[in-house]
């Protein structure tokens, strides 16, 4: 790992105030509200894929975007090439915007439908460039430079022209590719941007990020509930929990050997295509908690097997967790809790990410309340 | 079916061709309204007349209703859009009235789309905060407001503040010759600036009171069309590339949101044309929203021929209206097929 990382947070939070009820008006309470992303630190090394994962609710979308600036942080700094960009305004902020890409999960509600292939993928380059004070390309310039770059995202050069009402979900989703691959940025946000697709368009989608980044060496925030897309294409992953981080480390660390009971439990929930490879199921019971205005202390702490007392007291820290080195993982009782034979979870599958593993997040079959 | 300019040729042609059946309709039951409405109008819209223009009077009107239609829509057809009680011609008065009706309704439009679409706008990027309580206070004032009621206040209250004029086209007979018969368009014709400027200062007032009462419609279409783009993901995207707010919200966000403002402004030219009798006779506008007022009865013996001469135009001018929103609509939707 190099020591500069391309970006960093430092206890990045994002709180959406509740409107105030009467109540709260009346006695001038403060207004309660949603914490969807509280207190995350996290880095990304230039190059590289960070796998964000959790079920729905968890806080990665708002993560992603607070990470692209299309949301303000509530509190908290955002480090992009060591510069804090969290408090970046106007053109300052624009004209950052190169770097930072988002590929979003709806192909169809993310392409301008009244705009045609090329001037999609060609107004960033031209808003960029203006910003940067150079002379706008002619129409002719950047069409060329717009048909050049359609065969690497895996569009056929000859669609300038069609819309993207044209496509199918896939390559619209190309065209999203070759949108946020225009202004040659460092980090692109991929928020779920193979859930929407069929199973085979999912790995062509996946295969061609990859190799991407492997021609470019720009680094990718994949945010999924699909822990088998992570597992081919990221290199570290970071689990989050009702808007808190709560085990990271390299791929195999986390999704092989986890520590943190909720990532256990998440695992446990994959279903496997091989009944003799079946484990005990690990069963987490209970609700969801709220986001409002949670409760210090872990946040799994109401649903976990192995919650005590200091669980309950204070947010549990990020820290070491036993073993290899650059896993973390918060939780208190990580050692006892790491310790526990976690069944037949530490068999590991080579599988690309054909689908057959579903989204995490969905709840179980009847019977297992996971999640 | 698809996007070429022959599919909108075909499109318009078919458009037109079922003008004609919406046009009989409309002719036959302005007819009906106007000769089942008065039973035995003779003696009295004559109390004093002789009985030699009672007789006249009671030769035409006495005759069974689809004798009468019959007669009238010969004549229509053979050009002749009949007469007023008095033999004064009624074809002059719709194509001297039509442009000038037209002029007012386009300055009304234009004012709804300059000033309504910007102000949905506003209400969407701020919505459910002051702004948009007060864009909303200002669109539901003015759909709230009679028509007489706006007007009336406006040229007591408003013209003697602003020193605006509230009555006619012109303050003086003009040098030059009424071409168009749209006071603006005419005093431009004959490169006369001060005629131009005194044109739109006439013009501003009824203009202003017709957009106020039938704005509502335009902010509250653009307003909640454009809370339904705001939130996907290509504004984010637009705004991801660098842009501005502004050109996020105008460019990619209003673009999108226009097209369901479109229809909904076609649909409104109905209402455009129906303030223009109240506005045209308050403002003295000489167009055939005023005649319709004169026809009707209002200052004397009702006119059956001009006043259906006018619901003929009106549903004119509500079809063609219509169409033009449906060919903007294709030209603003990619998506969309004309056919």
């Amino acid at each position: 790992m190099s020591p500069e990382p391309l970006v960093e947070t430092v206890a990045l939070s994002k709180e959406f105030p509740l409107p105030r009820t009467v109540t709260e008006t009346f006695h001038r309470r403060p207004a309660r509200a949603v914490h969807a992303v509280d207190s995350v630190s996290l880095a990304l090394q230039p190059g590289e894929t960070l796998g964000l994962i959790g079920e729905s609710g968890s806080g990665k979308t708002t993560f992603g975007w607070l990470l692209s600036r299309l949301h303000d942080a509530t509190s908290g700094e955002i480090r992009f090439d060591g510069q804090e960009i969290g408090r970046l305004t106007g053109a300052a902020l624009r004209a950052w915007r190169r770097n930072v890409q988002v590929v979003f999960q709806d192909p169809v509600g993310s392409l301008d439908p009244r705009l045609k292939v090329w001037e999609i993928v060609a107004e960033p380059i031209r808003v960029q460039e203006k910003l940067r004070g150079g002379s706008s390309p002619s129409r002719g310039e950047m069409r060329a430079r717009v048909q050049a770059t359609l065969p690497q995202v895996g569009l056929p050069p000859d669609c300038l022209d069609q819309y993207a009402h044209e496509f199918s979900g896939g390559g619209r989703q190309r065209i999203s590719l070759a949108r946020a691959f225009s202004v040659d940025p460092r980090l692109i946000v991929l928020d779920e941007p193979t859930s929407a697709l069929d199973v085979s368009v999912q790995a062509q989608i996946l295969n061609r990020l990859v190799d991407l980044q492997r021609a470019r060496g720009l680094a990718y925030l994949l945010i999924t509930h699909n822990v088998a897309a992570v597992r081919f294409a990221a290199d570290r992953v970071a689990v989050m929990y009702l808007g808190q981080v709560v085990e990271v480390g390299d791929v195999r660390a986390v999704l092989d050997a986890p520590v943190h009971p909720y990532t256990k439990a998440l695992i446990a929930a994959l279903p496997r295509t091989d009944p003799s490879r079946r484990h005990a199921r690990y069963r987490i019971t209970g609700d969801i908690p709220t986001l409002i205005d949670p409760k210090p202390g872990c946040r799994f702490a109401p649903r976990c097997p192995f919650a005590k007392e200091p669980c309950r007291l204070a947010d549990p820290p990020l820290r070491p967790a036993p073993g290899a080195s650059g896993h973390l993982v918060a939780c208190v009782r990580a050692e006892e809790v790491g310790a526990i034979p976690p069944s037949a979870l530490l068999e590991s599958a080579e599988a690309p990410p054909t689908g057959v593993e579903p989204a995490v997040a969905a709840p179980g079959r009847p019977g297992s309340s996971v999640s | 079916m698809g996007r070429s300019l022959e599919d909108l040729a075909i499109f318009v042609g078919k458009r037109l061709l079922q003008l004609l059946p919406v046009l009989f309709g409309v002719i036959v039951l302005a007819f009906l309204i106007t000769h089942v409405a008065a039973i035995d109008p003779c003696p009295r819209w004559y109390p004093k007349a002789g009985h030699a223009t009672i007789m006249h009077c009671e030769a035409q009107f006495s005759r069974p209703v689809p004798v009468q239609f019959y007669d009238y829509f010969t004549q229509l057809l053979s050009g002749n859009w009949g007469t007023s009680q008095s033999g004064d011609p009624v074809l002059p008065h719709i194509l001297a009235g039509v442009p000038a009706t037209l002029e007012l309704v386009l300055a009304s439009l234009f004012l709804m789309i300059v000033i309504g679409i910007p102000l949905g706008v506003l209400g969407a990027a701020y919505a459910g905060r002051w702004a948009d309580h007060l864009v909303r206070i200002f669109y539901l004032s003015g759909w709230a407001t009679p028509t007489f009621v706006g007007a009336i206040l406006v040229v007591y209250y408003l013209a003697p503040t602003l020193g605006l004029p509230t009555s006619g086209v012109y303050s003086a007979a003009p040098p030059f010759p009424e071409r168009t018969h749209m006071s603006v368009v005419d005093a431009l014709l004959a490169g006369n600036l001060p005629y131009t400027v005194d044109a739109l200062k006439h013009l501003v007032l009824p203009a202003a009171v017709l957009a106020f009462i039938n704005m509502g419609i335009a902010t509250r279409m653009t307003r909640a069309s454009m809370l339904e783009v705001l939130p996907l993901d290509f504004v984010r995207a637009a705004r991801m590339k660098g842009l501005s707010n502004f050109v996020v919200l105008y460019k990619h966000a209003l673009r999108n949101a226009l097209i369901t403002t479109t229809t909904v402004l076609g649909v409104t030219a109905g209402g455009l044309l129906a303030g223009t009798v109240v506005i045209e006779e308050i403002f003295q506008w000489p167009g055939i929203g005023a005649y319709a007022y004169v026809s009707l009865g209002a200052t004397g013996v009702p006119n059956f021929d001009g006043a259906i001469a006018v619901v003929v135009v009106f549903a004119l001018g509500v079809v063609l209206a219509n169409l033009v929103a449906d060919i903007l609509y294709g030209i603003l939707d990619p998506r969309v097929e004309w056919r």
